[in-house]
This record gives C-alpha cells, structure tokens and sequence, in this order.
C-alpha cells in the first residue's frame, strides 16, 4: 500500500516521541549524485514541518572533492556563494535501515524565490519526466551497478575472487541487504564479481525519481557498512589492477503513445553526445562509449536493457540524459551519425556544449554548469603526471 | 534547583574560556566564592599577577544537569567586586548590561551562534579525515558516535541544536545552535564549545576550535546572528524585506568592526583566517545573502530575517564579541546611522573598500584608540582585556616562527 506524505510525517513523528527515531538526515543529492545534507534532530525536525534548510550553493556546482570553481555561472565569488534551500519531500521520508535511530529524506533544492535550482539534478529529471509525461510517454527504469570493498589502499576487501559462494556469510551484505530492505529501497539481487572485492547491486524497475534516490541511498549504504567494517567501499569506474569495471547499467521500460521503430543505435548516437554526463571523470571515460545493447520494441511498448554509464556517474543525470535521448531519438527519422569526439572528457564536454538537444531537454543552467566542470576534471588529469608515467619513463627516459 | 549533589559553579574568563569551581549542590545560592582577578586576567600565559578577589554570584537559573552524569549540574555565575558592584572583569556582566539597556527601550535581542571545529585523532592533533566532504551525509556518519552525542546530549542541557554537517575542510565541522535571548546564546556557544572537549574525550578524539590551524585548510568562524524583537515581532522585517531597524543595526555593526575586531578574533593566529577566497570576510561591507560579506542580511521569510556578522574567530570570548556587536548595532539604531551601499558579487574584489584589520598588532591598536569600545564596555573592562591581550602582543613581537626559520634561515 503506498503511504503518503502525511503518513510517513506521522510515522516520523511517532518514531520521534519514542525516540526509536533520534535524528533525521535532511538531504539533497550533488551533481555527481553524492549524498549530502545535514543532520538534524528528529523532535527538531517534526516540530517544523513543511521549513527549509539553506546550504551553501556552491555544493550544487563542485567537483568530486568538492573544489569550487569561478568557471561555472550558477555561482562563484562573483555572486558570493549565496545559500540555496532545501524543500523536503516528505514522501520521500524513510528509515535508514541500516544505522539505528535515524532517518532520511531528500528534498529540492530552491532558489529564494522558491525557484527550482536549475542546476540541481534532482530537478532536471523532474523537468525531462515532465515533457515525456506532455508527450503521453510513461517511463520506469530499474538499475543494477558495481563497487568495490577495499582495505586502504587498493587491497580487496570482504568478497572472494569469483564472488559469493553457496551459504556464504558476509556480514556486510547481508547488513546492507536487510538495510535496504528496510528502507525500501527495492532491492533485487546482490551478487560477487568474478574480481575479489567487487560487488553488484541489483534495483528493481521503478518510477524515475525513485529509482534514482535508490541508487543514491543504496551507494551510501554500501559506503556507510563497509566504514562499519573497516575498508571502504568505492565506485571509480575502473580501479587499479581491476580488468572489471564499476558500472551503472539501466533497465528502461517505456511506453509511447504510438508505435515506433527505435532502434539502439539511434539511441547510442544520441548518448555519445551527452557521453560525459554518464562517465563524468577522465577515468569513467576508460570505458569507452555506452552501450545499449538491448532494445526490444513491441509496437508502443520499448524495453532497453543494460544501457550503460559509470557507477560514479550521478543517476539523477543519467535518468534525465537517457530519458532525453531515447525521446531525442523517438522523435528524428533514421539514425542520426554522431560527429561526436569521444578520446576525452574534455573534447567531449566541448562538443557537449555546442549540441542544442541537451540544453533543451535538460536545461542551459545545468548543461552550462556542467561543461567547465567536465572540462577542469579534464585538464586536471592531463596535468597530473600519473603513477604509470614515473614507472613507465622515470629510469628509461 | 535539581537533585544533583554536585554543581559546577562556572565563570568565564576575559578569554571567553568557562572555569569551574566544584561545590555540593546544596551549597549553591548560600554563598559566594571568591576568585582570585589573577585568574580572571590569566591569559594564555597564565601570566596575570593581579592582586585581590571577585566573588562569582551563582545564576540558578541557567542550572543544566550534565547528561552523561545525573549527579552534576552545571550552574552559571557572574562576577562581582568585594563590594557587590559587577566586576569589569566579568564578561557576562559586560554582555547583560548592554542587553539591559536594549531592553529598557523595549527591544529583545535575539542571536544564534554558528561555530565551526575541527575534530582530531588525539594522538597525531591531526583532522580525522583530509579530504573536504562539505555537508557530505557518509562522513557525518563517520563523526556519528561524536556528533549524535553532541546533538542529543546538548539539547537534553538545553543546548538546542538544529543540526551539524561536516563543514569545507577535512574533519571540520559545524554545528548551528537554536536563536535565542542573547546571554543564553553566549551560554550556550560557551559551553558548548566545552562540552565538545568533554564528549570528545569520552571517544577517544579531540577538537579544536582554533581560528586557524593549517595555512591551506579553513578557518574556524564563529558567525553571529542578530535580530531584535518588540512584542513578540521581528524588528528586522518589515513588508519588504529588511526594515529600517536593521539597517540602522547594520550600519552600526559596520560602524565600529574595524575598531571592535579583537573583540572577536583575539589572537595572533586569528587573522591568518582573513584571508581573501576563503569565505572569511576581509572587506568592511554588506549585503543581502553572500558569503563575501563581513554581514550578511537574510531576509527570506519573516521571523528568520536577521543579520549575520561574519568575521570573529571561534576561539574568541563570546560574550565581548556579542557585547561589542550589539553595542554597534544599538549606537546605529539610536543614532539613525545610514549603512553604506550593500555589495553585490566579489566582495574581495572590491579595493575599493575599507579593509578588516588583517594583523592583531592592527587590530590592538584599534581597540586600544577606541573611545567607542570604552564607552560601550566600559573602560576598567576594555583595559583589562588589553593587558591581557598586550601579553600575546609582547610574545608575539618577540617570536620567531617555524615559517620565518623555513623561509629565511639558509636563503639570507
């Protein structure tokens, strides 16, 4: 039975009175899809419902070790780094399954004037479900997406080589299993990876935003049980001595208001143009251009399956760039060749920015904060003289 | 009174920093202690010479019980002279008697202290995590068996805590503290940032709230929040916004930053804080919301418009911070001031505007010129503190640093 916002308030409110809830993680997710927010107490939190929380809004344009930049228009030194808000979607309020006590929800991030921040990604999926919803087009998407347990530094940690064996007991997955769970987050199936430490997680098909927050809450729990037992877990995409990438493979279920005859390569040129949206770090961009492997039309009902994006990648952005280039691709006759250079991140972002479908679709906020963004993370890693470099040329050059 | 056997009797040094005389808690409100000035005066140095006594004067009414220990409350006081008279070595005197005179013309002061922290492993004094992760949810829950107990034990002592979240460098912190009266804010920051230290311990951790522990990495502020209320409504707010109340309080607090700086950033170290890109302010300048500013308006919704002064340190003597800044807010208010046109964008940009005093050498200098400060605390208050300060000051001139002997010592 769904329960409604109302519902969940009043859970939250009870579960605060017993104290059995003691604090409520008042969140909102990056552009990389990190989870952030603040952790208020929960008799705090039920005494003010329906407020907002400011954050600073330089956190909705930073990079992944949270580096701001003057590059980016949304905000800099130049508009003083002023705060957003949080509007929290009680709807969204659940347990934290796995950690005694506490709770989350995921709000939007608003401007003063109550605005949607262009920039958050959380709105921009938002925005795209709403124009497929005006083109009569139902989507659901389910993910399945690798990480890895690790020992610092970069030594396997917790799962076999070949993966979980019959009876295994891990402790860490069967926690992360139950805490799932008991967020409701739908959990489908966990499994080993042929490498020692690799791990994947299966999601079930869901409506977009929430099978996004899934991805989201599931990450951070897997991050947050591996701290409980000692390593890390991690979702680079392609990990030192690892031959088996970490990726974030969607399941799409659409149905269209009339017959079509999409194909997947129509599809994939559209995604090669927003390729760093879906590998948005030079080392996503090992993995080479996404796959869509599996599409299967049956008149107005389209089934893509392990269409393919990093694991690091923010799963708001990958929703809204795939929901935006399957429509993209519903809507052009034949198969449009993509010009596209994909060596780089940077070349890509460049190319990026001068395409029009992305910053129609998916806003010219969040395209034009995005691009300096892909492009520093770029020239970052071709200045820095790598590990592989020394060994390769220190003595022999 | 409650059922504790012991109290914790706390003064506050001209530091800011709490001390605590132990007594049975029957004993409490039957008398006075006495507190040598040399203690009051200590100083980082502990360097005070200063003959004679105050007698610390319990406030029962702030009495919190210790929540890890039913048997111990804790119980605010003010200092007093031998002969009854409030000391002007008592801060929270100091703070009381501007808030008293606030009052008489039928304004309440209402502040909220934001402080930040680093929290440290207590063996290396290092951060317990490098990389910066603000507002990261899976490194607060790393600092969790910490930052619970601080939210949830520190609201059980009428602490109230609205939230926490890991703040723009590694290990850093910060955590915002309900608005409330102005003295029982400065309570709270104080003991707050001592209670930290306890919970801390317990843990096996450490903080600090320095103003400025690692060159590259952020500073510690403590930013003040201001409103004043008549009847039960925001002054600050009026239809459009900010109403012409706070404009005047922000003209004032703009009036007198410069000269009331050591006020809230009391030691040489504080002002390697100001520096420019750091969300540290170094400019005298406002504004509505911006992180450049050395005060902040905030005028979003009604009862949360308020002003934000930006620039003391989180090691300072919280009460003369907010003493001074409420003071300059009510000499606006009473004299009418005009504030200077609000800044839009990169505040550190703007060579234009008067600069924050970027030295303590400066900044002494400024409050020791400072007939204002005088005025508003009270000259036997602002002279103490000076000569604490002039300690610091005398090492300070004195020292030679790590930098300088890395810097110079083979290059000269």
């Amino acid at each position: 039975m769904t329960r409604t916002a109302n519902d969940r308030f009043e859970w939250l409110r009870a579960a605060a009175a017993t104290g059995a809830v003691h604090t409520v993680r008042a969140s909102f997710a990056d552009r990389l899809g990190h989870w952030r927010g603040k952790r208020i107490p929960a008799e705090h939190f039920v005494e003010h419902p329906g407020h907002t929380i400011g954050f600073c809004d330089g956190m909705l344009v930073c990079d992944v070790r949270c580096d701001v930049i003057e590059d980016t228009p949304y905000t800099n030194y130049g508009t003083g780094y002023p705060d957003f808000d949080v509007r929290f979607d009680l709807a969204r309020l659940r347990p934290v399954g796995w950690i005694d006590g506490e709770a989350y929800v995921f709000g939007d991030p608003i401007d003063h004037d109550g605005q949607p921040s262009p920039v958050s990604p959380r709105h921009v999926l938002q925005h795209v479900l709403g124009r497929l919803n005006a083109q009569r087009i139902k989507a659901r998407v389910g993910f399945e997406f690798g990480g890895r347990f690790m020992h610092d530094p970069f030594r396997p940690a917790l799962i076999p080589a070949g993966g979980l064996q019959p009876g295994d007991e891990i402790g860490a997955l069967t926690r992360l299993g139950r805490g799932l769970q008991a967020s409701e987050i739908p959990i489908m199936s966990i499994a080993g990876g042929r490498e020692a430490g690799a791990f994947r997680l299966g999601l079930g098909v869901d409506e977009p935003m929430t099978s996004a927050e899934a991805v989201v809450v599931a990450k951070g729990a897997a991050k947050e049980i591996a701290r409980q037992s000692g390593v890390t877990a991690s979702f680079m995409t392609n990990q030192r001595g690892a031959t088996q990438l970490s990726l974030l493979e969607a399941t799409i279920e659409l149905e269209t208001a009339k017959p079509t005859n999409l194909n997947a390569e129509a599809i994939r040129s559209r995604l090669v143009e927003v390729r760093p949206l879906l590998q948005p770090s030079a080392n996503a961009f090992k993995i080479g251009v996404p796959a869509v492997p599996d599409v299967d039309v049956n008149g107005s009902r389209i089934h893509i399956g392990r269409l393919t994006a990093s694991s690091e990648a923010d799963p708001f952005t990958v929703t809204a760039a795939v929901l935006a280039a399957i429509s993209v691709a519903l809507g052009s006759d034949g198969i449009a060749a993509s010009t596209s250079p994909t060596d780089t991140l940077g070349a890509a972002a460049t190319h990026l920015s001068g395409i029009a479908w992305p910053t129609d679709w998916l806003g010219a906020a969040f395209v034009a904060n995005s691009i300096p963004l892909l492009l520093r993370e770029d020239i970052l890693h071709r200045s820095n003289v790598t590990d592989w470099e020394i060994e390769r040329y220190w003595s022999t050059a | 009174m409650s059922s504790s056997k012991w109290t914790d009797l706390v003064w506050v040094d001209l530091l800011g920093r709490p001390r605590v005389v132990r007594v049975p808690s029957e004993t409490v409100g039957n008398r006075a202690i006495r507190i040598a000035k040399s203690q009051v005066l200590a100083g980082y140095d502990s360097g005070s010479n200063e003959p004679g006594f105050v007698r610390l004067i319990p406030d029962t009414k702030t009495e919190r019980v210790v929540d890890w220990d039913a048997d111990r409350s804790i119980v605010f006081g003010d200092l007093q002279e031998e002969d009854g008279s409030p000391s002007p070595l008592c801060s929270r005197s100091s703070l009381r008697r501007i808030l008293l005179v606030s009052s008489e013309s039928g304004y309440q002061v209402l502040a909220a202290p934001e402080l930040e922290f680093f929290v440290l492993n207590a063996e290396t004094k290092l951060p317990i995590y490098a990389d910066i992760q603000q507002y990261s949810i899976i490194k607060g829950t790393e600092m969790e068996p910490l930052l619970h107990q601080v939210r949830s034990g520190l609201n059980r002592m009428n602490i109230p805590i609205e939230a926490s979240n890991p703040e723009y460098s590694g290990g850093q912190v910060e955590v915002n503290v309900e608005y409330g009266p102005a003295l029982e804010a400065a309570d709270r920051a104080t003991l707050m940032r001592s209670l930290l230290g306890v919970l801390a311990r317990k843990q096996g951790l450490a903080v600090t709230f320095m103003a400025k522990p690692w060159t590259d990495d952020a500073g510690c502020g403590l930013h003040l929040h201001h409103s004043l209320w008549h009847e039960g409504r925001n002054a600050f707010a009026d239809e459009k916004g900010l109403s012409e109340m706070a404009r005047h309080y922000a003209a004032g607090l703009l009036c007198r930053i410069r000269e009331f700086s050591l006020l809230g950033s009391a030691t040489p170290n504080a002002y390697h804080r100001r520096s420019d890109y750091t969300f540290a302010p170094t400019r005298v300048c406002w504004g509505p919301d911006n992180r450049t500013l050395a005060v902040r308006a905030i005028a979003t919704e009604r009862n949360s418009t308020r002003l934000e002064q930006r620039d003391a340190a989180a090691d300072c003597n919280v009460y003369l911070a907010l003493a001074g800044q409420i003071a300059a807010g009510l000499e606006g208010v009473r004299e009418g001031l005009q504030p200077p046109d609000q800044v839009a964008g990169d505040a550190y940009a703007r060579n234009d505007l008067p600069e924050l005093p970027r030295s303590f050498l400066q900044a002494f200098e400024l409050l020791d010129g400072s007939a204002a400060a005088r005025s508003a605390l009270g000259e036997e208050t602002i002279a103490s503190y000076l000569g604490v300060l002039q300690r610091e000051r005398t090492v300070l001139l004195r020292s030679a640093s790590d930098w300088e002997r890395d810097r110079y010592l083979f290059a000269v």
